[in-house]
């Protein structure tokens, strides 16, 4: 079987796009570059692809990942050459190589690295860095609304603790930090960045902007899926 | 550039923020100090409705193959993006520069549809430019607008600097051109206007007067400006192989209305259908050669990845070189996966081999228009098409494996009678019985028939522009006693809304008196009427009663032969005669001969062609 394993950016305007609409274009992208993509069979043959975990809408990436099953083996410089020729600059493949795809992307992805730029009038990072503390140490409780299989809406409780490796906010200037986080994904399931970034301002931090930028996708070792 | 961290994060808020940022595959950024033009083609509806439309890409396309020319987009912002925007301050801006409106020249507006004119005042609202073209000085862009319904242009004709009337591929550009010349000249609108009123098939309003008789009826209409021209011809392409058709459409990354290559196989329609008005104003019939054809679809495949190819027209079918044509495209894309889809065929026409090469790729339901349910109904509207007609490429349809079926009606046709209506049912069962009359082993898959009846809206420039339209509650009655006779658990039955047609009826065969109603009604909220969770037609009721108009006068009303209707002024090739002559003989209930057979002398050959029309030379 030949199986790419790629990694891409998804940046600027494109962090609107959703994941499913980031699937087709990816395939779409893959039909203008004349890559020898496999197909299922059947009546509505469809290109074969797998994708890791869904980025939240409006975080940028540079450690997406997605896999592509091909009919025909092709040099890996060619594959990334093509490919980046006939995709937007916000989206490019960064990497790629052959995989044995025995474990899915997914599975594979242990952790998340985060970097969220914030801009303030005022605020001290110091205790923002003491709030952090007290995410990774102590844990900060709070809930999560979702609908069960059954469509009612019930409340889960997470725990900070269980879900965050690293933290920590760097001051870059005047009325600019940065935050570098680490998210675990595991199979129950993982912090949302949009839940951490309330998470902050609920505790008082008054943020006039952000931008979050995924950074990578690490495995169980801490490291990247791939260089 | 509006404040674009502001909207940044706001855009999280609302549904699809795809929508509202541009940056698609084959979108076109420039740089702004090249440019002295700058258009904002604006589709008055939703992103995804506007994206699928072909004229779009064409304009778009062609625009910005003219160097010092950026055209840009916009569409009708949902009500959620709406709301974001009137509460942050930010006015509605170009996809791709992200500049507010107000710094553009043009704004020219599409006109698909009379129910999106409320959209167009939300729009220039929400770029904070007046409505009126009198209230809008020498630093206001122009606002400009064409298509199908600028042909009856009077209801926006306060609104409108400026209408182009009929095919736009090469006046457009010439327009431009007076444009730049006359802004290097120090600009003044009046002067501009007066240059290009001068122009065949361009319309300004502002210089034209129109005097009513004491019935509502029109007196008389004035020129007042003598630039202008008593009558504007509409403006056509005469060879389509040599038109400009785009080698790039802008790839949406949400998911859209459309989302396939479309192939514009010719332009007009032989077929004379009655109640059309694509199929008068579009004449003459002009088709492209598969050659040009073949080598956009490559074009366009290559820069977009589509897996459809979409060959579309007034009537697919009668496209002289289908076959060979659609058997070039599949022997090349098949391994692709690359799939064909023809929507409007008439399926008397068609030749089922290529249904089922189409049907290897992929499956999928097939659609029919008898348009009515008896004979004497469909030789009223011209329809030329016999129940052996519909029902023999059906049952070929069944034996092919199809088992969903679409079927197109209208109600309130002019002279229908209620037997004309059940006819709708007595053909959907006709339809069902030839399913299960066949031998038991040939009967496969579940099958379904969707019978759907729009209400018939008189149109301008059709043989019907002078009959009343049934009122609602005619309507109502005719959609609902076919409701109650339709009770198949195999056939299902919907209508469209009779009060939007109603509506829609007024505002096509509308007069200038009507400006002011769209105003008065997108002040009340009235917007997106042509969607069925948004339309609120008490608002229209009440904004009628206000301005003392009578909507009947227009939906309801027959009109004398020789009244002056409102778009007169406009000759779209087809003579008056012609439609008086069709008129005639639908009382009648005789049929006209589709004009690839005989030549009923429709008129547009002598005006905008001179000779016969190209599809008579071919054959």
């Amino acid at each position: 079987m030949c199986k790419i394993i790629s990694k891409y950016s998804k940046t600027g305007n494109l962090k609107y796009i959703s994941h499913l609409d980031v699937l087709r274009f990816i395939q779409r992208s893959v039909k203008r570059a004349n890559i020898p993509a496999k197909y299922s069979e059947g009546f509505n043959p469809h290109m074969k692809t797998s994708f890791g975990f869904p980025l939240s809408l409006g975080n940028e990436s540079v450690g997406e990942y997605f896999e592509l099953e091909l009919n025909e083996k092709i040099e890996i410089q060619d594959f990334i050459l093509k490919m980046n020729r006939v995709l937007p600059k916000e989206m490019q493949i960064l990497s790629a190589e052959y995989t044995d795809g025995e474990e899915s992307i997914m599975a594979r992805c242990a952790f998340v690295e985060y970097l969220i730029n914030i801009e303030f009038d005022n605020l001290d990072v110091d205790s923002l860095n003491d709030y952090f503390e007290e995410m990774l140490h102590t844990g900060v409780i709070y809930k999560r609304k979702k609908k069960n299989k059954k469509n009612k809406m019930i409340e889960k409780e997470i725990n900070t603790r269980n879900f965050i490796k690293y933290l920590k906010a760097k001051k870059t200037s005047n009325n600019k930090a940065c935050i570098e986080v680490v998210f675990l994904t595991t199979e129950t399931g993982s912090m949302k960045t949009n839940e951490f970034m309330k998470l902050i301002e609920d505790k008082g931090f008054n943020i006039t902007y952000f931008t979050i930028m995924k950074i990578e996708s690490l495995d169980k070792n801490m490291k990247p899926i791939l260089e | 550039m509006i404040d674009i961290k502001k909207l940044d994060r706001k855009l999280l808020s609302v549904e699809k923020p795809a929508r509202y940022v541009g940056s698609e595959l084959n979108s076109v950024i420039k740089n702004k100090e090249d440019i002295d033009i700058r258009f904002a083609f604006a589709f008055p509806d939703v992103y995804e409705v506007g994206m699928s439309h072909t004229g779009m890409q064409i304009i778009y396309g062609l625009l910005n193959s003219i160097d010092n020319i950026w055209c840009e987009r916009v569409f009708t912002p949902w009500t959620d993006m709406e709301k974001v925007m009137r509460d942050n301050d930010i006015p509605l801006y170009g996809l791709e520069s992200k500049d507010e409106l107000k710094e553009f020249d043009f704004i020219g507006f599409t006109l698909q549809y009379e129910m999106s004119y409320t959209n167009i005042l939300n729009m220039l609202n929400l770029a904070n430019i007046p409505f009126k073209s009198k209230d809008r000085g020498n630093d206001i862009p122009l606002v400009i607008a064409g298509g199908p319904c600028a042909y009856n242009p009077e209801p926006l004709h306060d609104i409108i600097d400026l209408f182009t009337i009929g095919e736009s591929e090469e006046l457009l550009p010439q327009l431009m051109k007076l444009y730049e010349e006359e802004k290097s000249k120090g600009w003044n609108k009046k002067s501009f206007l007066e240059l290009a009123s001068q122009m065949e098939g361009i319309y300004v309003p502002q210089f034209y007067d129109v005097i009513y008789n004491d019935d509502g009826t029109i007196k008389e209409r004035k020129v007042l400006n003598e630039n202008a021209k008593e009558v504007i011809i509409k403006t056509i392409i005469k060879d389509l192989d040599k038109s400009y058709y785009p080698e790039k459409s802008i790839l949406p990354y949400i998911d859209v209305v459309h989302d396939r290559v479309v192939l514009e196989l010719f332009r007009g329609c032989t077929r004379g259908c009655r109640f059309c008005q694509a199929g008068m104003v579009y004449r003459p019939v002009r088709e492209k050669t598969v050659n040009t054809l073949y080598s956009q679809a490559e074009s366009l495949i290559d820069s977009t990845g589509h897996d459809e190819i979409s060959l579309t027209s007034l009537s697919s079918g009668d496209y002289s070189c289908l076959s060979d044509l659609a058997v070039k495209l599949l022997d090349k894309y098949e391994e692709q996966k690359v799939s064909l889809s023809l929507p409007s065929l008439r399926l008397d026409s068609m030749t089922f081999d290529i249904i089922e090469r189409i049907q290897e790729v992929r499956k999928s339901g097939l659609t029919f228009a008898p348009e009515a349910g008896t004979q004497r109904m469909r030789d009223v509207i011209n329809k030329n098409l016999t129940e052996e007609q519909i029902l023999g490429p059906v049952e070929t349809a069944f034996n092919l494996g199809w088992s969903t079926v679409k079927l197109y009606f209208m109600i309130g046709l002019p002279g229908e009678t209620i037997e004309d209506v059940l006819g709708i049912k007595e053909l959907a069962y006709k339809v069902k019985d030839k399913f299960f009359q066949r031998p038991k082993e040939d009967i496969k898959g579940n099958l379904k028939i969707n019978v759907s009846a729009s209400c018939f809206v008189p149109k301008p420039f059709t043989p019907f522009q002078w009959v009343k339209q049934d009122g609602i509650e005619e309507l109502y009655d005719k959609a609902k006693s076919l409701q109650r006779e339709i009770k198949d658990k195999k056939v299902s039955f919907s209508y469209h809304e009779p009060k939007l047609s109603f509506l829609e009826s007024v505002f096509a065969r509308g007069d200038r008196r009507l400006s002011d109603a769209l105003i008065r009604a997108w002040e009340k909220g009235c917007k997106f009427d042509g969607w069925y969770d948004m339309f609120d037609f008490k608002k229209w009721v009440e904004t009628f009663d206000e301005l003392n108009i009578d909507p009947s006068f227009y939906a309801s009303r027959g009109r004398e032969l020789d009244e002056i209707l409102p778009w007169d002024f406009i000759d779209c090739g087809v003579t008056k005669e012609f439609l008086i002559r069709e008129y005639k003989n639908s009382i009648e209930a005789l049929t006209t001969p589709d004009c690839r057979i005989v030549c009923s002398n429709c008129g547009v050959n002598n005006k905008l062609i001179g000779g016969v029309c190209p599809h008579v030379q071919n054959n």
